[in-house]
């Protein structure tokens, strides 16, 4: 009985791991596109390139009915600063900087599995400084994306959801949402 | 004549002094708070303010309760609330709606447009 239940948390697990990732990576290419930031996914996660690495980095927690878990995201500081829409020279400048960038990844994101009927709620980011910054999970493995910026710039990002198995994954009756950049007034 | 105030409110920093950025030039004021309480500390002492920009998810009060609670005071049944957020529901923009707001901003904002809002919006 047991391992019928871990079974299929297994499958719901990666059926929805599968579409995450892939409105993930569309997310992430949107937003820093957004910031006039081409980046491309790199198909070898984890492995080291020339340039600067990961120091900088906010992490964001999410949770919804059937769904929870979080979403990290790491840069460096010189990518950090060249895609800052306000940056002022100040050290500290970027701290806040990757934490409103990972709520907004975690926020666009958000909005896509509005698509697929998963509403989840976000905190607000925690943001880390080190040195070759990693995302371990204690339950599972968090999934990496690695993404080449600029010529020698890498963004690291991790997600690791815990998913109910009575989640069920569909497109039917979606809300629409409104789109990033787009402004109503009542 | 003098400018006109707005009031932005978002835990970012980042956010605030994009929003700032894009109306100073305009020939607005910008004051600011970092979250729902300080936001509504703010529509308080400031009488004078014109409209207000307002994040959802902050830290110690949300945009929304912030928004609910400025509205009940009937002080401010005039004063114009636009959200400026990351989330996107229908059923988050309606609550909004209902409460009061006069417009929903999905981040990243455009500069241009967040400036024509503002100026239709305090156009008195």
């Amino acid at each position: 009985m047991r391992e019928a239940i871990a079974e299929e948390t297994n499958t719901v697990g990666q059926e929805f791991n599968k579409v995450a990732l892939d409105l993930l990576v569309a997310s992430a290419e949107e937003l820093f596109d957004s910031y006039k930031c081409t980046i491309s996914r790199r198909e070898i996660t984890g492995a080291s390139v020339p340039g600067q690495e990961v120091n900088l980095g906010a992490a964001c927690g999410f949770t919804g009915e059937f769904v929870r878990g979080m979403l990290a995201i790491a840069i460096d500081d010189q990518l950090a600063s060249v895609i800052n829409p306000v940056a002022n020279g100040a050290k500290d400048a970027n701290y806040d900087w990757i934490g409103e960038l990972a709520n907004q990844l975690l926020g666009r994101l958000k909005n896509k599995l509005l698509s697929w009927n998963v509403e989840v709620a976000l905190s607000t980011p925690v943001v880390v400084h080190g040195a070759q910054l990693s995302i371990a999970s204690l339950q599972r493995k968090a999934e990496q994306i690695d993404f080449n910026a600029n010529e020698s710039s890498t963004i690291s990002v991790w997600w690791d959801a815990e998913v109910d198995p009575a989640l069920e994954l569909t497109q039917e009756n979606a809300p629409e949402v409104q789109a990033e950049g787009e402004m109503v007034l009542f | 004549m003098a400018n006109k105030k707005i009031l932005v409110v978002d835990d970012s920093a980042t956010v605030r002094q994009q929003v700032a950025l894009a109306l100073s030039p305009a020939g607005f004021d910008v004051v600011e708070a970092v979250d729902g309480v300080q936001g509504l500390k703010a529509i308080q002492t400031n009488s004078d303010l014109s409209l207000v920009i307002c994040d959802v998810n902050m830290p110690h009060k949300n945009g929304i309760d912030m928004l609910m609670e400025a509205k009940a005071d009937s002080k401010n049944a005039d004063l114009p609330i636009v959200m400026l957020t990351t989330e996107g529901q229908p059923a988050l923009i309606k609550k909004a709606k209902e409460a009061g707001a006069c417009g929903w901003i999905v981040k990243p904002f455009k500069a241009d447009r967040l400036v024509a809002a503002a100026k239709k919006l305090t156009a008195a």
